[in-house]
């Protein structure tokens, strides 16, 4: 075994090329999958640890805008709401001149009322209860307060003063899960701080305790000054699930300033989804298929170049197995070596893709330690270089029995009903089946199976073509024969190509389909001249006196609401003539809108009608947001509702009151508003105003934002394939050098030569994009119609547009032609003198 | 006619410079043969290969002069060398003779289909007189030795070149196949009246030739036709 390890060693002399082409190709692919396993891990933990002190996740309830939650609303409350309620307060705190570097420092604190919080326990989500529990037993010791240890660190070094003040009062507990700069108490240490720590003449005991409710420990100790009732609280959470009679009961029993408000899970929508996720790891685990195609040709490239010296071990006596074996541990161990580089480098470019995709993915940590990382690549690359290996070896098994080729080879029949079996069953279960993860693993299963019908259809499209050629010029006969013959050689090569050009077209299809709906669909919707957002109320009449302009305005009127467990939004819906011919609708009943007038009928998006099984006709129990009791509306109308991952139901200007939410005003003018126009109100309102072109180049540049790291990915996946053809016919060239030479001794010179190696790859290669067109438009149907509407629960028409098809065309063929360029003019412009030793 | 005028070429190895012959001359009239014999490793292939301008010449000339024109073929330059081997040369090699993803009949238009000068009943009775009519779909992997050797000759005449050059054609073949190849080789030439060229360790193949030479001594004897 060593003596025969010394010896290939001795080969690498020889076969650096391959021996390098086999490390890029296993390091490509194991660091791909290893950024996207990094990235996709960052993505996860930021929906996973969402802390459980931010209140917008939970049913919640708050003042309307300009008025105050106080600690006397929260008694009410408790007294009047039979569900569990935890009272929640926020200050920022400023400190000045924190140390020589940074004038200001801003600190968040958070008080909650930890003995409710206690209380409330079984309705928090396991892996945040252990938080509530450390908080609370915390207010049995006196004061305490939790921050993390750099921000502990940054206080102690500030010349600041607030931590030794904060220090004289309380103790300082570090807790590393919290985030830099936030300060978390419970509610009675918040209160102490907020009355007693600033104010040296009123400092508080550090025994004393507060009552918050009735039923709560009685103040104690309090300096008669300090009074708790101006504590201003941000919101009071309700965990768990509340059903709609309970959410109706309490809105009822809120006083006009307050408003129940629904879980707010927005903010794992401003992150990158769980199905973006899945998306990511499919295309790194294409890339990282696609690698290992690399590696089988790779693999063929170095046993052609030591066959000769094989075959010599194998007549002294050494055994097929003992060669094979070590051939094994070679790669096994160059695998292994690559996979430790490959988790080394992929953390680096993890660290400074994260900083490029914070909006997408958040800004945390990676978890997984580097050994962790190696461990998991090793095996996978292990395991997945010795299977791409295997067709190499099983070829070399029949060279070193001295077996023709042609016993090794495919059974056609066979391959045609297995993959047109495997490509029923994973299309039955695309139609069948409901999972993310069980579709995706359908539609790899899919493409992996017209990969095998591939194989059979390309040679017979090939050697068609041939035929159709035959009567054609020199050249074209020799290029088309060549392509026929090297069909059977080249097929693997061409299933990473056929992969990439396929996934690449359905990924293309889809996003062009997706952009083209959102566009045409925003230009529809967006009927305004311009759109204000302020959370301030303003007034129909604030517009009123614009010189030569009449202005309307309307309000978009919101209300919260939770449906079967799920977050709704509703919104108010004008029914003019100009806002029914905007709203797209993918069914509607005849008499929607005179229904939806009369607050019978609402127009739900497909959002919701997905997700709640409901069609038009069907009715659903919402709380109107005018009058806050349970009332039925049938559905008249499903819309489309691009992007939105969220519930909506629209519901006529009419079904709110006046004390609705309202952050989004239509201004609709005559004549009417220029862009000047609309930034001078901008600046005169001070206001944030949006024409609606601005609006839907925002979107669209959103739109672009997210699907860029795709679009990289399938560049990059097209790139590698065509790596990896580059290999295979650098092995059929050598091959070929032979048929080369006769070429030249028929005087054909190297660029007639040439001529032929690229026109033979390049008939392949449109034969391959013609087949894999077709293909391409099914797996784009596939990933419209069924993942996305699995994933998003919303779906739009495919739209199959000539010149997305033509760009990846162009793109393929230039990235083809390129990378099999210089190797076919190198050695198509060897010396004839050169190839004569081929013939000896 | 064929002229080869005081030629030198040798080959650089680790010791220096090897000489394979020096001042070599032949001359071969139009229409007639010519072989070569001598031992392994003496340059025969080399001058054959020089005469048909895949290996250039270190010093010397060599000159194809036909009824239209004269070429000096160790002055041509790659593209002119291309051209000379389309339109003059037809090589036959020991083995790996044909393109094996044609069959033996587009193994065999390629030279005239190339060179333009397609002359269908001339191909046409060159495979009658090789007798490999029913082969002609056959792609090479199908063909014997022998079969592929016929062909092999079928398309070094087919685009009737002026010169015929052939490296030990039967070398790979059993003595019986070897002469009746070698015998169909001499007689087409003969009847095109191509000038021919083989080199051949086999002296019954030399004594078909016109004229035989000895490359021994890093120069050509002329031999004596022997008979066995």
């Amino acid at each position: 075994m060593i003596l025969l390890l010394t010896l290939l060693l001795k080969t690498y002399r020889n076969t650096w090329f391959s021996i390098i082409v086999l490390i890029i190709a296993i390091a490509t692919g194991a660091i791909g999958l290893s950024t996207v396993l990094n990235l996709n891990e960052r993505a996860s933990q930021v929906q996973n640890v969402r802390p459980w002190y931010d209140y917008t996740q939970f049913n919640h309830i708050s003042a309307l805008t300009a008025k105050k939650l106080t600690i006397e609303d929260y008694r009410n409350a408790k007294a009047s709401i039979d569900a569990p309620l935890i009272a929640l307060a926020e200050k920022t705190i400023s400190l000045e001149k924190v140390s020589a570097n940074e004038e200001k420092l801003q600190l968040q604190m958070i008080g909650v009322d930890s003995l409710s919080a206690i209380s409330a326990l079984p309705f928090f989500e396991d892996n945040q209860r252990t938080q509530v529990r450390e908080l609370s037993s915390s207010r049995l010791f006196g004061n305490v307060v939790y921050m993390n240890s750099a921000t502990l660190d940054m206080l102690e070094m500030s010349t600041n003063s607030f931590l030794s003040e904060m220090k004289t009062h309380n103790d300082i507990v570090v807790g590393d899960d919290l985030p830099n700069n936030l300060i978390l108490a419970d509610l009675s240490t918040f209160v102490r701080m907020e009355f007693g720590m600033n104010d040296s003449a009123q400092t508080i005991n550090k025994s004393d305790t507060f009552s918050f409710d009735q039923t709560q420990t009685v103040t104690t100790n309090a300096l008669p000054s300090v009074d708790i009732s101006d504590l201003l609280l941000s919101a009071i959470i309700i965990p768990g699930d509340i059903p709609t009679e309970v959410t109706a009961n309490i809105r009822n029993a809120l006083p006009t300033h307050l408003v129940l408000n629904a879980p707010d899970n927005r903010f794992a929508a401003t992150q990158m989804s769980e199905s973006f996720q899945l998306n990511l790891l499919a295309l790194g685990l294409l890339m990282f298929a696609v690698c290992m195609f690399i590696v089988l040709n790779a693999g063929n490239l170095l046993l052609h170049k030591r066959m000769p010296m094989l075959l010599t071990l194998r007549q002294l006596g050494f055994s097929r197995n003992t060669i094979i074996g070590v051939l094994f541990i070679e790669l096994s161990f160059i695998a292994l070596v690559v996979s430790a580089l490959a988790s080394i480098i992929s953390q680096t470019i993890d660290n400074n893709l994260a900083q490029q995709l914070t909006p997408i993915i958040g800004q945390n940590e990676l978890k997984t330690p580097l050994y962790v990382r190696f461990l998991q690549l090793a095996i996978v690359c292990v395991a997945s270089s010795i299977l791409a290996f295997v067709p190499s070896l099983k070829k070399l098994k029949t060279d070193l029995m001295g077996l023709t080729s042609e016993s090794n080879a495919i059974n056609r029949n066979a391959l045609l009903i297995g993959s047109l079996l495997i490509c029923m069953i994973s299309v039955i279960a695309l139609f069948l089946a409901s999972g993310l993860s069980i579709l995706l693993t359908s539609t790899a299963t899919f493409i992996l199976s017209i990969c095998g019908l591939l194989l059979v259809l390309l040679p017979l499209v090939i050697n068609r073509l041939k035929n159709a050629l035959a009567s054609s010029g020199v050249i074209v006969l020799l290029s088309s024969s060549a392509a026929d013959s090297l069909t059977s050689r080249t097929s693997l090569a061409f299933c990473a190509f056929f992969i990439a050009v396929t996934c690449n077209i359905g990924m293309n299809l889809m996003v062009d389909s997706f952009e083209q709906a959102t566009q045409r669909w925003l230009d529809q919707r967006l009927i305004a001249d311009a759109y204000i957002y302020s959370s301030n109320e303003l007034q129909s009449d604030s517009f009123s006196n614009q010189e030569g302009h009449t202005i309307t305005v309307i309000p978009r009127l919101e209300d919260k609401q939770t449906y079967e467990g799920k977050p709704i939004d509703i919104f108010s819906y004008p029914n003019t003539k100009q806002y029914r011919d905007a709203l797209a609708f993918q069914e509607a009943s005849r008499d929607a809108w005179s229904l939806y007038e009369n607050s019978i009928g609402i127009f739900v998006n497909q959002q919701f009608a997905n997700m709640h099984k409901k069609s038009i006709g069907n009715v659903v129990s919402l709380i109107s947001p005018a009058n806050k009791t349970i009332s039925d509306y049938k559905i008249v109308g499903i819309f489309y509702d691009y992007g939105n991952p969220y519930g909506q139901v629209l519901m006529p200007l009419t079904a709110f009151d006046n004390n609705s939410t309202r952050q989004v005003y239509a201004l609709h003018a005559q004549p009417k508003l220029t862009q000047s126009k609309i930034d001078s109100l901008a600046k005169e309102k001070e206001l944030q105003i949006f024409s609606a072109e601005k609006l839907v180049a925002l979107s669209m540049r959103a739109f672009n934002d997210t699907f860029l790291i795709t679009n990289v990915l399938n560049l990059v996946t097209l790139l590698v394939a065509a790596i990896a053809l580059a290999c295979t016919i650098l092995v059929l060239m050598e091959d070929t050098r032979r048929q080369q030479f006769l070429l030249k001794s028929l005087g054909f010179s190297s660029v007639q030569i040439a001529k032929i190696s690229l026109n033979q790859y390049l008939l392949l290669i449109i034969v391959g994009l013609a087949l894999a067109t077709p293909f391409g438009i099914c797996v784009s149907w596939i990933l419209i119609n069924v993942i996305n509407l699995n994933a998003f629960q919303w779906q739009y028409p495919l739209i199959v547009e000539p010149m997305v098809l033509i760009k990846i065309y162009a793109l393929s063929v230039i990235i083809i032609l390129l990378s099999i360029a210089i190797p076919i003019f190198t050695k198509s412009n060897r010396p004839i003198s050169a190839e004569l030793a081929c013939i000896d | 006619m064929l002229n080869v005028n005081n030629i030198h070429k040798g080959y650089t190895d680790s010791h220096g410079t090897v000489p394979l012959f020096k001042q070599l001359n032949l001359q071969v009239d139009t229409g007639n043969s010519a072989a070569i014999m001598g031992a392994s490793g003496c340059g025969k292939s080399t001058l054959l290969h020089s005469i048909a301008s895949l290996s250039q010449l270190d010093k010397g000339s060599i000159e194809l002069l036909t009824d239209d024109n004269s070429i000096c073929i160790s002055q041509l330059n790659q593209n002119e060398a291309d051209v000379y081997r389309r339109d003059s040369v037809g090589i036959v090699f020991q083995r790996y003779n044909l393109i094996e993803y044609l069959t033996a009949i587009d193994n065999i238009l390629l030279p005239a289909k190339h060179k333009q000068n397609l002359d269908i009943n001339f191909i046409d009775s060159l495979c009658e007189q090789l007798q490999i009519q029913h082969l002609l779909k056959k792609s090479p992997s199908r063909l014997s030795g022998g079969e592929q050797q016929r062909v092999a000759i079928a398309r070094a005449l087919s685009h009737k070149p002026a010169l015929v050059l052939a490296d030990e054609p039967t070398g790979n073949l059993d003595p019986r196949t070897s002469d009746i190849v070698a015998r169909l080789l001499f007689d087409l030439c003969k009847e095109t009246k191509t000038t021919f060229v083989i080199v051949t360790h086999s002296a019954e193949i030399a004594n078909m030739a016109d004229d035989s030479y000895d490359l021994e001594n890093l120069c050509l004897t002329k031999r004596m036709h022997q008979t066995t």
